[in-house]
C-alpha cells in the first residue's frame, strides 16, 4: 500500500482555529513552506512523520479557511451561519486579522481608483513589498468590498464600517481613510509624498473625514462625499493674499502675535510669511476645482513644507506661525463672509501640516 | 384523520446568487407532504426573504405521519424558463409524534442541495396537532419511543426488557432504475434521499407496532442500517431491544412497591423461559445455579412487579435472546462468556422482486440461529451487545452477527422491576443493610462484594464439557471460581467490576488478497478466507493484549470489508485489566531466556521494554499480594486442568513464538503506537480508569484514503493496513493536541470501505473529553506541576514527555493570546448591533442586511437570549444560543446528564460533485483558496452533515446528538469523469443535556 494517503480530511464538530496557520495562510504561503515555518515555530522534530502531520493539519487548517473566507466578505454573516460551529473569540479574531494588511501594501494602493485595472497591476506592488500576489490581491479585495458598501451608505463612515465589517475601531478608521483617499482619488503616490507613511494620511483623512464631508445630521449622504458648498465657499477667502491692504494688516498681526509668544526676532517669519501665505490661502481658493483636492497632498508638502524644511523650521516654530496665521486672520472683516468655511479649511489644515511635518 | 399538520415559512438568509445580472434571487417556496403541495409568494430580489407565509395545513394519518417527510424546497422564480432548484429542507417530523413532546418545531434550517451542499438557511415553524385514535387496528405506532443508545438514558428507568426486536425492507433502488439514465443526478440523489428516510419511517413503524402489540413503549440500542445492494436493490434494517420505560424514577416510590412474595413469584418467572428456550442437558444444571445465584443475589433488591405484562411474551420477541444494549442494569447479567460472531456468505439475485424481503429475513434467521446455538454451546442463555452487520462487493454479501455470550437473569425478563432506581453500584451497597441483618454489615459487604465481582466472569459451563479449547484459571480475587484467562467482550465495562490502571485502545487487523471472481466461485473463494481472518484477528488480540499487560477487552467490535479483490477484518476494543481475572502471564513469569542467539534475545529485550512501557503508560501496578495469593491457593488444586486446557501447551511462555515469521509479526506489534503521554483511547463512553474527564473538547470525523497496488502480496498489503491504521490514528492525536496537550478520546468508532479495486478508505469518529475546560491557566498549572514531577520516568516516555513539552510551548503562548479578554470587543460589537438595527429600515444595499440583528441568529448578542429560537417558555432553561450543539458517539456528553430525550435522528445524506479536479498534486501543492480537489469535497460534505445535524437538534428543542451513529459513510470517486459521491447515514438521539 501507498505509504502517503492521498485524502486525509479531519472534521471537527466545532471548527478550531489555530491562528498561526491562519497567519500562515493569510500570507498565502504554500502549504510546502508553511509546513516548514509551522514546525519551527513549533519546534516540532523534523521527521517524515512528523512533517507529514503537520502538513495534514495545516491543509485541513488551510480547508477551513478557504470554505471560511466567502463569510469573512460579508462578516456579519459569520455569527449567524449554520455550518461552522466558532466561538465568538475566534469570529473575531478571524475578522479582525482578515482585514488586517501590510501597511507597504496598502500605501501603495492609497488614493488609487479600486478597479479592476489596479487590480491587474497588483504585481507591480508585490515585486516591490516582497509580499505575495495573493496576499497583496486580499487585501486590495478587502478594501474594495468595503468600498463599494461604503459607497452606497449614508451616515458616519467609520460607524457604517464597524458595523458592516464588525472590525475594531483603529482599523476601522484605517479602512474609512482608504475609502476616503480612494473615493475622491487624493494624489498619494508622487515620489516627494513618499516621506509620508500610511498613519499619516489616516490621519490626515480622519480630519478630512470629520470636518470636510457634506453629511450632516439633517441630510445625511454618503461620508465619503465633501461638502461642495463649503469648498465654493472657500473662494472668498483669495481676498488674504489679492488685496495688497488685507494683506500687509494679517502680516503685521502675525508678526505681533509671534512677538508676543517668543522673544526672539520674528524675521524668520518675515521672510517666509509671503511664500506660506500665498500656499495657505490658493490651496484653499482652488479646492472647488475636483483637480485640486487630489493635489491637495501634494499641494501642502510643495508649498508650504518644503518652504519650511528648507528655512529650517521646526516644527514648534510651524505650529507658532500656523496658530498665529489664523487666530489674527480672524479678526479680519474682509473673512467675514466666509469666516465659518475659512474655520474648517484651516483647522484641519493646520493639523493635517502638523502630522505630516518633519524636519 | 388523526392529525393536523401545519408549517409556516418565516423567512430566508444567505441565499446564493441565482440572477447574475443583479446578483439577487427571486425566492419561492414549496412545501410538500405526501401529496400535497403548497407554495409561497415569491420575494423578489433578496438574499434574505422574509415571505411570513399563512399556515399551511396538511390533514394526514397517523400511518403517513410516520412515513413521510416534510418536504420544504426553495426555488428561483423565473418568468421565462423553468425555476431554479436552490435546494432542499427534509424533516422528519417523528420528534414531534411524541405525546410528551411540545408538539412542535422552529429553527433555522441549512438549505441543502445534494450537488451543491449547503445554500442558504431558512426558518420554518411546524406545528402539529394530534387528535385521539381510538382504531384498535391501526397501523401506525405514533409517539413510540426509539432510542439508538446501548444505555437507557439517565432520564428513564427501564421496567422491564422484552428482547430482541428486527425488521427488515426491501426496495428498490432509484439509481438503479431506468429512469436514471433520464434525469439529473440531482433528481436521483433527491429520489434516493426520499426513499431512505421513508424507508425509515416505516421500518419504525413496523417495529414499533410490533414492540406496542406485546406490551412495550420503547426501543433502547435501536440500529438502523442500509444495505445497498445495487441491483437487487436497497435494505433496511433495524434490531432493537424492546423495553418498556418510565420517564424519570421517583426514588420515594421504591420502598412501598415491595412485594411480600418476592421470592415465590421471581421463581416462577424464571422458570418459565428457561423450559421455553429448551436448552440441552446443561441446562437443569444451569437452572440449578441460576435459582440459587437469583434468591441469592436478589436478597437486597426490590422488584416491582406488573404482571400484566407476563401474557405478551410473544414468540416474535423471544425467537432470540439478543440483547443490542451495551450497559445493563445491574444484575442483569450475571456471566458474561466469550464473544460468538457467525458469518454467512450468500449471493445476491441479479434482480429486484417483492419476495426479497422473505429471502432477507430467512438469511438473518439463520445466521442469529447460529449466534444463539453458539450461544448455547457455550453454556449461555443470551447474547449481549449483540449487533449486525453486512459488506456487499458487486453479488456478494457477507452478513456478520456478533455479540457477547451471556448468561442474564431471566427474572428481569417482562417484569416490571424497578432495577434502573438501584442501577449503581454503590447505591446497591447502600442499600444492602435494611434487608441483611445489621450485624455482619461491614465485612460482609466486602466480601460478597468481591465474589460477585469474579462471579460474572465465572465459567458458564463445566470444565469437561466445554468444547472450546480455552484456558481457565482461579480468579486472583476468590480462588473458589474459575475464570477464563482473558477475556472479550462485546458490552462495556459492567458496574462493579474493579479495574487497575488506564484502558487502552487495542486494535487487531488482517487483511488477505482475494482473486476476483464472478458468481458461485467468489462466494466459496471468501468463505474460504473468512474463517482466517477471524483466527489472525483472535490470535493478535491476544498477542497485543498480553503485550498490553492486560486480561479483558471490552466494547469489542469486529468488522469485516470485502472488496473486490481484498477481505480486510479490524477488530477494536478498550483493554483493560480486570482485578478479578488472573493477572497475564508477563505480569508474573519473566520471559524465559532461551537464549539461542544473540538477535532472539535482543528480540526479547524489546519486548520487555515494549511491555515495560505499556504497564507504565497503562499504571499498571496490581496488588502483589493477589499473585501470591493465587499461586499458593491455585497451584495445588488447579493447576493441571488449567495447563491442559490452555490454548497451545504453552503457558509458561509469554507469547509462543514459532518461527521467523511469527517473531516478525509479533515485531511488528511492537510498533504500535501507544498514546502520547497523559492521553488515553478508548472505544467506550468513557476511559477506564481516568477520572474526572468533564469538559468535552471535540468531537471528530476522518477520512483516510490510502491506494493499494492490485499485485501486492499479503505480507506488504498487511504492513500497509497497519501503518494507514496507525498513521491515521496518529493523525487524531496529533491535530487534537495541537488545541490541548492532554485529553482522552473516548467513543472511538473504527469503519473501513473498499469501494474501489485499489483504495482503502478508513473512516474514524470519536470524541475528545479533557479533565479541564480548554482554559490556558488551567493548563500552564498542570503542566508546572507535571513537569517538576516527571523528571525521573523511564526512557521511552521521557522522551515523549520531552516532545510534548517541547512542542506545547509556542502552543501555549497562543492560545493564551487567543483568550485573552479584549476589552474592545463588547462595546464595539454592541456598537455593531445597534448600528445595525438602526439601518434595517433603509434598504439602500438592496435588503442585504435587512434582517440580520431583528431574526438572525446572534452568537455575540449575549443579552439577546435567542430571538429567533424556540418559545421561550420551553428556551429558558434549554440551551441559549451561545452553547454549541454537541454532536457525540457516546451516550452522554461528559460532565452532563440527559434531562430529556427528544426524539432520535435518522438521516441519510447524499453529496455529490461533478468537478472534482484530481487530487494527487494537492499534497504537494498550495491549495487555491478554493479548491475543487477530493479532499475537499469530504471535508465539505463532513462540516455540512454536521451542520445539518446540528439544525435539526436546534430546531426540535434539543441541545444535543448523542449515540452519534454513522453505519454507512462511504466516498466513491470517478476521476476520469470528475465525479465523487459521498453517503452518510447518521443516527442518533436528539437530548436535552444539563451540565451536572
Amino acid at each position: 500500500m501507498e505509504s502517503l494517503p492521498d485524502i486525509d480530511v479531519f472534521v471537527g464538530n466545532s471548527t478550531y482555529i489555530d491562528f498561526d496557520v491562519f497567519k500562515l495562510w493569510l500570507q498565502q504561503l504554500e502549504a510546502e513552506v508553511a509546513t516548514s515555518r509551522f514546525l519551527k515555530a513549533k519546534g516540532l522534530e523534523k521527521t517524515t512523520a512528523c512533517r507529514n502531520q503537520s502538513m495534514f493539519y495545516i491543509l485541513d487548517q488551510y480547508r477551513n479557511f478557504g470554505m471560511i473566507e466567502p463569510m469573512l466578505f460579508n462578516p456579519n454573516t459569520l455569527s449567524n451561519q449554520l455550518t461552522y460551529q466558532l466561538t465568538s473569540d475566534s469570529q473575531t479574531q478571524l475578522i479582525t486579522k482578515y482585514y488586517e494588511f501590510d501597511e507597504t501594501v496598502i500605501r501603495d494602493l492609497l488614493g488609487k481608483k479600486l478597479s479592476k485595472g489596479t487590480r491587474r497591476d497588483l504585481d507591480e506592488i508585490s515585486s516591490k513589498t516582497g509580499v505575495k500576489l495573493k496576499s497583496c490581491q486580499r487585501q486590495f479585495d478587502n478594501c474594495r468590498r468595503v468600498f463599494k458598501v461604503m459607497e452606497e451608505l449614508s451616515g458616519s463612515l467609520v460607524e457604517n464600517i464597524q458595523t458592516h465589517f464588525l472590525l475594531p475601531n483603529n482599523l476601522a478608521w484605517n479602512y474609512a481613510a482608504i475609502v476616503f483617499l480612494s473615493s475622491q482619488r487624493f494624489e498619494c503616490s508622487k515620489r516627494k509624498l513618499m516621506m509620508l507613511n500610511l498613519n499619516d494620511f489616516v490621519q490626515c483623512s480622519k480630519f478630512l473625514i470629520e470636518s470636510w464631508t457634506a453629511s450632516t445630521e439633517e441630510t445625511p449622504c454618503p461620508d465619503i462625499e465633501l461638502d461642495r458648498d463649503f469648498l465654493h465657499e472657500l473662494r472668498g477667502v483669495k481676498v488674504l493674499i489679492s488685496d495688497q491692504r488685507v494683506f500687509d494688516r494679517h502680516k503685521q498681526a502675525v508678526s505681533a502675535e509671534i512677538q508676543k509668544s517668543t522673544s526672539e526676532l520674528c524675521s524668520w517669519c518675515d521672510s517666509l510669511f509671503r511664500q506660506l501665505s500665498r500656499g495657505i490661502v490658493s490651496i484653499a481658493a482652488n479646492l472647488y476645482k475636483t483637480k485640486e483636492i487630489r493635489d491637495y497632498f501634494i499641494d501642502l508638502v510643495e508649498r508650504i513644507i518644503e518652504p519650511c524644511k528648507s528655512a529650517g523650521w521646526e516644527k514648534a516654530r510651524l505650529t507658532l506661525f500656523l496658530t498665529s496665521y489664523f487666530s489674527t486672520s480672524e479678526s479680519l472683516p474682509q473673512l467675514e463672509t466666509c469666516s465659518a468655511s475659512w474655520m474648517k479649511y484651516f483647522h484641519t489644515t493646520k493639523h493635517c501640516l502638523l502630522q505630516i511635518y518633519r524636519l | 384523520m388523526p392529525g393536523r399538520l401545519k408549517v409556516r415559512v418565516v423567512a430566508g438568509r444567505h441565499l446564493p446568487v441565482m440572477d447574475r445580472a443583479s446578483d439577487l434571487t427571486d425566492a419561492f417556496v414549496e412545501v410538500k407532504f405526501g401529496s400535497t403541495t403548497y407554495k409561497t409568494d415569491v420575494y423578489s430580489k433578496s438574499l434574505n426573504p422574509l415571505w411570513n407565509s399563512p399556515w399551511f395545513t396538511f390533514e394526514v394519518d397517523d400511518e403517513h405521519l410516520q412515513d413521510e417527510l416534510l418536504q420544504v424546497r426553495v426555488l428561483d422564480h423565473d418568468t421565462y424558463s423553468a425555476h431554479d432548484a436552490i435546494g432542499k429542507v427534509s424533516i422528519d417530523i417523528d420528534p414531534l409524534l411524541d405525546p410528551e413532546s411540545r408538539n412542535d418545531l422552529y429553527g433555522w434550517f441549512p438549505i441543502y442541495d445534494t450537488m451543491h451542499g449547503i445554500r442558504g438557511e431558512i426558518l420554518l415553524k411546524v406545528k402539529l396537532e394530534l387528535f385521539a385514535d381510538s382504531n384498535q387496528f391501526r397501523q401506525s405506532s405514533c409517539g413510540f419511543k426509539f432510542i439508538c443508545a446501548t444505555k437507557v438514558p439517565d432520564c428513564y428507568t427501564i421496567t422491564a426488557i422484552h428482547g430482541f426486536v428486527h425488521e427488515l425492507l426491501v426496495k428498490e433502488d432509484p439509481e438503479y432504475k431506468w429512469i436514471d439514465k433520464l434525469r439529473t443526478p440531482r433528481a436521483s440523489n433527491e429520489a434516493r434521499q426520499r426513499l431512505f428516510s421513508k424507508m425509515s419511517g416505516e421500518l419504525q413503524r413496523h417495529i414499533g407496532n410490533k414492540v406496542e402489540s406485546i406490551g412495550g413503549n420503547a426501543v433502547v440500542g435501536f440500529h438502523q442500517s442500509f444495505d445497498i445492494e445495487g441491483d437487487s436493490g436497497i435494505v433496511v434494517r433495524g434490531i432493537g431491544t424492546a423495553v418498556s420505560i418510565d420517564a424519570i424514577p421517583r426514588m420515594s416510590h421504591r420502598n412501598s412497591k415491595i412485594s411480600p412474595k418476592l421470592f415465590d413469584q421471581q421463581d416462577t418467572a424464571f422458570q418459565m423461559p428457561i423450559e421455553e428456550t429448551s436448552f440441552p442437558e446443561s441446562a437443569n444444571l444451569l437452572h440449578q445455579s441460576l435459582h440459587e445465584e437469583a434468591f441469592h443475589e436478589t436478597r437486597g433488591y426490590l422488584f416491582h412487579r406488573q404482571s400484566n405484562l407476563q401474557g405478551h411474551l410473544t414468540g416474535v420477541l423471544k425467537d432470540f435472546p439478543f440483547y443490542t444494549l451495551r450497559s445493563f442494569p445491574v444484575n442483569f447479567v450475571t456471566r458474561i462468556a466469550t464473544m460468538v460472531t457467525s458469518h454467512s456468505v450468500k449471493l445476491l439475485e441479479k434482480v429486484y422482486s417483492t419476495a426479497e424481503s422473505e429471502t432477507r429475513s430467512g438469511w438473518w434467521n439463520e445466521l442469529r440461529q447460529e449466534v444463539k446455538s453458539n450461544c448455547h454451546a457455550l453454556g449461555c442463555n443470551s447474547v449481549i451487545g449483540y449487533k449486525e452487520r453486512t459488506t456487499i462487493c458487486d453479488e456478494v454479501i457477507i452478513l456478520s452477527a456478533q455479540g457477547s455470550a451471556a448468561v442474564i437473569d431471566l427474572s428481569f425478563l417482562g417484569q416490571g422491576s424497578n432495577f434502573n432506581a438501584i442501577s449503581r453500584q454503590s447505591s446497591r451497597d447502600a442499600l444492602a443493610p435494611p434487608y441483611g441483618s445489621g450485624t455482619i454489615k461491614s465485612e460482609a459487604s466486602s466480601t460478597k462484594r468481591e465474589t460477585s465481582e469474579a462471579d460474572i466472569f465465572r465459567v458458564p459451563f463445566r470444565m469437561n464439557e466445554q468444547t472450546f479449547p480455552m484456558s481457565f484459571q482461579p480468579s486472583p480475587v476468590n480462588p473458589n471460581i474459575m475464570v477464563p484467562d482473558i477475556l472479550f467482550a462485546a458490552v462495556d465495562v459492567p458496574d462493579g467490576v474493579r479495574t487497575c490502571g488506564k484502558a487502552a485502545f487495542i486494535q487487531a487487523r488482517y487483511c488477505r488478497s482475494k482473486k476476483k471472481g464472478q458468481g458461485d466461485s467468489n462466494a466459496v473463494s471468501v468463505s474460504e478466507i473468512l474463517p482466517f481472518i477471524e483466527y489472525e484477528l483472535h490470535k493478535q488480540l491476544c498477542k497485543k493484549l498480553k503485550l498490553r499487560c492486560m486480561n479483558a477487552v471490552f466494547g469489542l467490535e469486529s468488522n469485516i470489508t470485502m472488496g473486490e479483490n481484498l477481505i480486510v477484518g479490524v477488530a477494536t476494543g478498550t483493554a483493560v485489566y480486570v482485578e478479578a481475572l488472573p493477572a497475564p502471564s508477563t505480569l508474573t513469569e519473566n520471559f524465559p531466556n532461551k537464549p539461542t542467539s544473540s538477535a532472539k534475545s535482543s528480540a526479547d529485550q524489546q519486548y520487555a521494554d515494549f511491555i515495560n512501557s505499556c504497564k507504565e503508560t497503562y499504571e499498571i501496578f496490581p496488588k502483589q499480594i493477589d499473585a501470591n495469593k493465587q499461586s499458593i491457593i491455585s497451584s495445588p488444586t488447579h493447576s493441571t486442568s488449567s495447563l491442559d486446557l490452555s490454548l497451545d501447551g504453552r503457558q509458561s511462555l509469554a507469547i509462543g513464538v514459532e518461527d521467523a515469521d511469527d517473531e516478525a509479526e509479533l515485531l511488528s506489534y511492537l510498533s504500535d503506537d501507544l498514546p502520547p503521554s497523559g492521553c488515553y483511547l478508548s472505544t467506550l463512553d468513557y476511559c477506564p480508569g481516568v477520572r474526572n474527564c468533564q469538559h468535552l473538547l471535540q468531537s471528530f470525523s476522518l477520512l483516510r484514503r490510502v491506494r493499494y497496488r492490485d499485485d501486492a502480496d499479503d505480507v506488504s498489503l498487511n504492513a500497509g493496513l497497519r501503518t494507514a491504521c496507525e498513521e491515521a490514528l496518529a493523525g487524531v492525536w496529533f491535530r487534537l493536541r495541537m488545541k490541548m496537550e492532554t485529553f482522552h478520546i473516548c467513543s472511538l468508532r473504527f469503519h473501513i470501505v473498499i469501494p474501489d479495486d485499489d483504495e482503502l478508505q478508513i473512516w474514524m469518529i470519536g470524541a475528545a473529553v479533557s479533565h479541564d475546560p480548554a482554559d490556558p491557566q488551567h493548563l500552564q498549572q498542570r503542566k508546572r506541576s507535571k513537569e517538576s514531577s516527571v523528571s525521573s520516568s523511564a526512557p521511552l516516555s521521557s522522551s515523549r514527555q520531552r516532545l510534548s513539552s517541547s512542542n506545547d510551548e509556542p502552543f501555549l503562548r497562543q492560545s493564551s493570546r487567543s483568550n485573552d479578554p479584549k476589552p474592545l470587543d463588547s462595546p464595539l460589537l454592541r456598537l455593531a448591533r445597534t448600528a445595525s438595527r438602526r439601518f434595517m429600515r433603509s434598504s439602500s444595499v438592496g435588503g442585504r442586511f435587512r434582517h440580520e440583528s431583528g431574526l438572525g441568529r446572534t452568537r455575540h448578542n449575549s443579552e439577546g437570549g435567542a430571538p429567533w429560537s424556540l418559545p421561550e417558555t420551553l428556551l429558558e432553561d434549554v440551551t441559549t444560543s451561545s452553547e454549541p450543539v454537541n454532536v457525540v458517539p457516546m451516550t452522554c456528553v461528559p460532565g452532563h446528564r440527559v434531562v430529556k430525550h427528544v426524539g432520535i435522528l435518522n438521516m441519510f445524506i447524499i453529496r455529490e460533485t461533478t468537478s472534482v479536479r484530481g487530487s494527487d498534486e494537492e499534497v504537494v501543492i498550495a491549495e487555491p483558496p478554493n479548491g475543487t480537489g477530493c479532499c475537499w469535497f469530504v471535508t465539505r460534505a463532513l462540516a455540512e452533515t454536521n451542520a445539518l445535524i446540528r439544525a435539526h437538534v436546534v430546531a426540535v428543542g434539543g441541545n444535543a446528538l448523542t449515540s452519534y451513529h454513522s453505519s454507512q459513510r462511504i466516498l466513491f470517486e470517478s476521476l476520469t469523469k470528475n465525479e465523487a459521491q459521498t453517503l452518510f447515514h447518521v443516527t442518533g438521539d436528539v437530548v436535552i443535556v444539563r451540565r451536572t
